[in-house]
């Protein structure tokens, strides 16, 4: 009976020095399969001379009282080396799963197969951005031709024919485009749809103008023969002077910042009356004028760049709309969505925008 | 434009302004001064004068705007001693005739006899200097010191040179120059000269361009002793007319274009001769030659108090805006609630109220504008086919490729091979920047061509690009109808091209694949499927072309139709036409985003959920003949089929070991499917059959596991 028990107590020190062993190698690098749990499975709790079985076997021999004692002992044991090797086999077929993974593993560090990302282009974005300013003030979108008549284009904005200020918008004729007011041409700015959209629609007016537009420059980094602008028109009874100032200083905010400033300074365009020159407080030293090691360069130090053209609609333009200018006022403003961008972006020439360099477009552009 | 800060001082009485003040506050009312040069305590001006301000391109109009903008009194400086003249009449010396009032209201001339030609004054000279203006001689730096004091445009001619009538007595013709004459100007250019040209004559020959630059042979020499000033108010057109088409402008013409005052006339006369006399000494004669087809109506302007309040937005004072409308010259009055006012003479960019409403608001200053907004108004939503171009930029943008923005005008020779692709004949522009931007182009895809190129030079030859650009053409019905008015004449149509040349994609993982036609068409596809267009509303079909064109490549492009309306095209570049511009073929398509938006089928009514029975899919390959096309195979399979067939798809294409030459073996994929019931596998399988035969039928076709005939 002592035998027996000094006998099982040495075989459980043996199975936890073998168990020790395997759990050893279950956490090293060679880890431990599930083949090596069964082998220490059978040779321990195997139905054919494993060693827990044949303790069992050995009980036959005892008389009924050390039977009892020994049966616990024995029992104890092997619930241990069950329990051992369940949680042994648990680890050994979570190694073999992972092993199985191993073989498929990628290097993940590799450049993965990525869709192409295509952009839009700059002067789409800056469009879509002064558009939605303009659309949360209430703004529909309106277009019109890039082939104008002398008459919408000039005339009916109040420039006469053989007027110096015809002077300052060198303009495009297209050839065999016939004479006087009929006279085609490729519009110099997007008013004529300013004209187009009083003659076609009752006041109250309020509508942006993206388009395409053409002046005679020759082509360096400040000038391009083509561009883009946003005119506005607001059309309506009792719109106001100090109105334009509101709406202007409504969409800087929008466009920039909350903080940023408007001002107006006189100038002269023959299709409103008064005309002003806006300029916005510079985005990039707030308004200041200077920057790290000295002069804000964007707006040359003065705090202020200018980017429309706005004013009261002359009551002749009106008129040449079919809206009586004593009934209603309005406001008109302008930009080149070309020159926001330039602005907004830092973009140092305006030809990268009709290049189309790859690696000019292919950029975040916000 | 350049102004002396002494110069314009010397019309404000008492301490010169502060130099940074002034040029800060002619800034604020509207002469932008652009720069500011300092010289050894002097300070010069470069001021922008708009078009309708020719009264301040002088120091005295200047001065006037000066005076208001720093609420400084404004006066003549004293002009020294008085002009004395001799006892010979000017009419005994010389005549003036004007032949064309319209065109010249007002001549006056002075004589000026006993002259000694040398140079001006320091001070003259000082001034003219400071302003960048070259000293020439007495006489010559008077007229200039002139027109740059108060804007009145003045020429000496010597009057000795001048031609005499049969009587003797020198005589100027203001009159349309004769074809066939011609006049050395002071500049020494040979001008021809045309009816169309104002001219100043002698008895016989044209003597100056008037308003715009003296003849060389009646100057003011060293030789000259007597002096025939002219000071004349010319009608702008007339001269703008002149000096445009001679491609000339002076100061003169600069300011005879935008209006002189016709009442400065004889004042710079005598401002002129005095200046002369001090420095060449002589005599002027009795009085000054003025011959003036009438004097122009005055004109009375009314502003209305409410109406100032009621524009602006804010209220101003009556007191504060007749107080501005006195200093600028204005004689203003008040009458109950209104303001009468006569427009000074060299305002000739005054013609109504609101015109009299800025005068206050940029002197009374606009940062003193209150911020309002307008009354709400309420916009309308869009039209979809409004959305369309926007939408399509998202989507190729979001297909990967890059948005380009081209000019508009190409060359004439990148154009031709696309003319048919344009919506009518080309449109060349009259005064172009000569090539490449003559032509208005026939599509966008030639501006992605010149992009693909600049970056092919430079590497860059993976190229995904589109661009949302205008077609131009003349209209073709208004051609023929000889309609030559009104617009409407050039046809412009909004279209999407696309280019793509290279690899569709690179990666380490595969070989790369280059650019082709279906990659094309598959991104017109994609892009009509993402605006709305496709099964069942608005069916997308390819149309081949084999046929030769100037710019596809015959059998590898299509025409692209929308429910059988050609809606643009797609395919390889014409193979020489894609060497001409350095491109190994490239893929290009054009779509009408106008016709893609009128195509758009109108939102459902009612979503049908998807069947909740699976559906059923058979395969069948076919061996044919390749001149058969997948729209044969395709209408083969759906030929007499069940409701129940929802696609035929293109599952496969082979050629090679075990396929004939000359054809090819294609695997289609039905796919069956009910709402109401799962099929059951007979009926799938005698669909399958049914379609097999078919194909079967069509010409030299042979279809895996099913025999001829059978």
């Amino acid at each position: 009976m002592a035998d027996l028990l000094a006998s099982v107590e040495g075989k459980r020190r043996v199975f936890f020095e073998e168990l020790k062993t395997a759990e050893e190698r279950a956490s090293s690098r060679t880890g431990l399969l599930p083949a090596d749990v069964r082998a220490l499975h059978v040779r321990w709790l195997g139905q054919k001379q494993g060693v827990v079985t044949e303790l069992l076997a050995g009980l036959r021999t005892l008389s009924k009282e050390d039977k009892a004692a020994a049966g616990a002992a024995i029992n104890g044991f092997k619930k241990d080396v069950e329990a051992s090797l369940s949680s042994l086999e648990e680890k050994s077929l979570l190694f073999e799963r992972s092993q199985k993974q191993r073989a498929l593993a990628v290097d993940v560090t590799l450049p993965p197969r990525a869709p192409r990302v295509g952009r839009l282009h700059p002067l789409t974005v800056v469009r879509r951005r002064i558009e939605a300013a303009f659309a949360t003030l209430g703004y529909e979108i309106a277009h019109g031709p890039d082939v104008e008549t002398d008459w919408l284009n000039f005339g009916a904005l109040n420039f006469p024919p053989d007027h110096p200020a015809r002077d300052a918008v060198d303009t495009f004729f297209v050839k065999g485009g016939g004479e006087g007011k009929d006279r085609l041409l490729l519009r110099t700015h997007t008013s004529p749809v300013q004209i187009r959209t009083m003659l076609a629609q009752k006041p109250p007016i309020r509508i942006v103008i993206p388009g395409r537009v053409y002046r005679k420059d020759d082509i360096d980094p400040r000038h391009s023969p083509v561009f883009h602008q946003m005119e506005g028109l607001t059309v309506d009874e009792g719109v106001t002077f100090a109105d334009l100032k509101g709406t202007l200083a409504a969409f800087a905010r929008l466009l920039f910042t909350p903080e940023t400033k408007i001002r107006f300074g006189p100038t002269f365009f023959p299709f409103v009356e008064p005309g002003v020159d806006v300029a916005v407080s510079c985005v990039f030293c707030s308004g200041t004028g200077s920057a790290a090691g000295g002069m804000c360069r964007p707006c040359s130090g003065t705090g202020w760049i200018e980017i429309l053209g706005a004013g009261m609609v002359h009551p002749n333009v009106l008129r040449n709309g079919g809206i009586d200018p004593e009934k209603y006022s309005g406001f008109a403003f302008g930009m080149g969505i070309d020159r926001v961008a330039f602005l907004v972006y830092g973009v140092p020439d305006l030809r990268l925008f009709f290049e189309n360099d790859v690696r000019f477009l292919d950029r975040v552009w916000s | 434009m350049k102004f002396s800060h002494s110069w314009i001082a010397s019309y404000l009485p008492g301490p010169a302004p502060d130099p940074k003040a002034l040029g800060e506050r002619l800034t604020a009312i509207g002469f932008i001064v652009e720069g500011v040069e300092r010289m050894g305590g002097r300070t010069v001006y470069t001021v922008e004068i708009t078009a309708n301000r020719p009264d301040g391109m002088n120091h005295r109009g200047l001065a006037r705007e000066a005076a208001v903008a720093l609420d400084r009194a404004f006066a003549e400086p004293e002009d020294g001693r008085p002009l004395e003249e001799g006892k010979t009449s000017a009419d005994a010396r010389a005549r003036v005739l004007v032949e064309e009032p319209e065109l010249c209201p007002r001549y006056s001339a002075r004589v000026l006899e006993g002259i000694r030609v040398g140079p001006a004054s320091g001070a003259v000279r000082d001034r003219l200097l400071e302003i960048g203006s070259a000293p020439i001689s007495a006489p010559v730096d008077a007229t200039n010191h002139v027109l740059w004091d108060i804007g009145q445009p003045l020429h000496a001619f010597d009057l000795d040179t001048l031609a005499k009538a049969k009587d003797g007595l020198p005589t100027i013709v203001v009159r349309r120059a004769r074809a066939g004459e011609s006049l050395v100007t002071l500049d020494g250019v040979t001008r021809a000269l045309a009816p169309q040209h104002l001219v100043i004559a002698d008895a016989e020959k044209p003597v100056a361009l008037a308003g715009v630059m003296g003849g060389l042979a009646t100057a003011i020499s060293e030789r000259t002793t007597r002096i025939l000033l002219e000071g004349a108010h010319f009608d702008p057109r007339a001269v703008r007319k002149t000096a445009r088409s001679l491609g000339m402008h002076t100061d003169a013409s600069h300011r005879f274009e935008r209006g002189t005052d016709p009442e400065a006339t004889c004042d710079g006369l005598d401002r002129a001769a005095r200046l002369i006399l001090a420095d060449c000494g002589g005599v002027p004669c009795r009085g000054t030659i003025d011959v003036r087809a009438g004097r122009p109506a005055k004109r009375v302007l009314t502003l209305r108090l409410s109406r100032l309040a009621a524009f602006l937005g804010m209220d101003i004072p009556a007191a504060r805006s007749l107080e501005i409308l006195a200093a600028l010259g204005f004689a203003p009055v008040r009458e109950g609630d209104a303001i009468r006012v006569t427009v000074p003479s060299w305002r000739v960019d005054i013609a109504g109220e609101e015109d009299l409403i800025e005068e206050v608001i940029r002197c009374e200053g606009y940062d003193r504008l209150p911020e309002t907004l307008p009354r709400p108004y309420a916009p309308a939503r869009p039209p979809a086919a409004a959305l369309v171009a926007d939408r399509a930029r998202d989507l190729l943008a979001g297909f990967g490729l890059l948005e380009c923005q081209t000019y508009s005008f190409v060359s004439e020779t990148e154009n031709a091979p696309f003319a048919p692709a344009a919506p009518g004949a080309p449109v060349f522009i009259e005064n172009a920047l000569g090539e490449p931007f003559t032509t208005m182009r026939a599509t966008p895809v030639i501006g992605l061509l010149q992009s693909a190129r600049h970056n092919a030079r430079r590497g860059q030859e993976d190229l995904a690009l589109f661009e949302v650009g205008t077609a131009f053409g003349w209209n073709q019905e208004k051609i023929s109808a000889e309609e030559k008015t009104g617009d409407g004449r050039i046809v412009e149509r909004e279209r999407v091209g696309i280019l793509l040349t290279g690899a569709r994609r690179r990666h380490w993982s595969e070989t790369s694949e280059e650019n082709d036609f279906f990659e094309g068409a598959g991104i017109a596809e994609a892009l009509m499927r993402g605006l709305g267009l496709g099964e069942p509303g608005a069916p997308i079909t390819f149309k081949e072309n084999l046929s030769f064109s100037s710019y596809l490549a015959a059998g590898r492009s299509a025409l692209v139709r929308v429910s059988g309306r050609d809606v643009g095209w797609v395919g390889v570049l014409e193979p020489s036409l894609a060497a001409a511009w350095d491109l190994t073929d490239p893929v290009v398509a054009d779509l009408d985003l106008g016709l893609l938006g009128s195509l758009l089928p109108p939102p459902a009514a009612s979503v049908e959920p998807p069947p909740r029975f699976p559906g059923s899919e058979v395969d069948i390959t076919v061996t044919h003949p390749v001149a058969t096309a997948w729209k044969t195979l395709d209408a083969a399979a759906r030929a007499d089929a069940p409701l129940e067939l929802v696609a035929v798809e293109a599952k496969g294409r082979y050629r090679g070991p075990g396929v004939p030459e000359g054809f090819v073996k294609t695997t289609l994929t039905l796919r069956f499917g009910s709402p109401s019931r799962s099929l059951a596998r007979e009926d799938v399988n005698a669909w399958r059959d049914a379609a097999a035969r078919r194909l079967l039928a069509l010409p030299g076709a042979k279809v895996d596991g099913v025999k001829e005939g059978s």
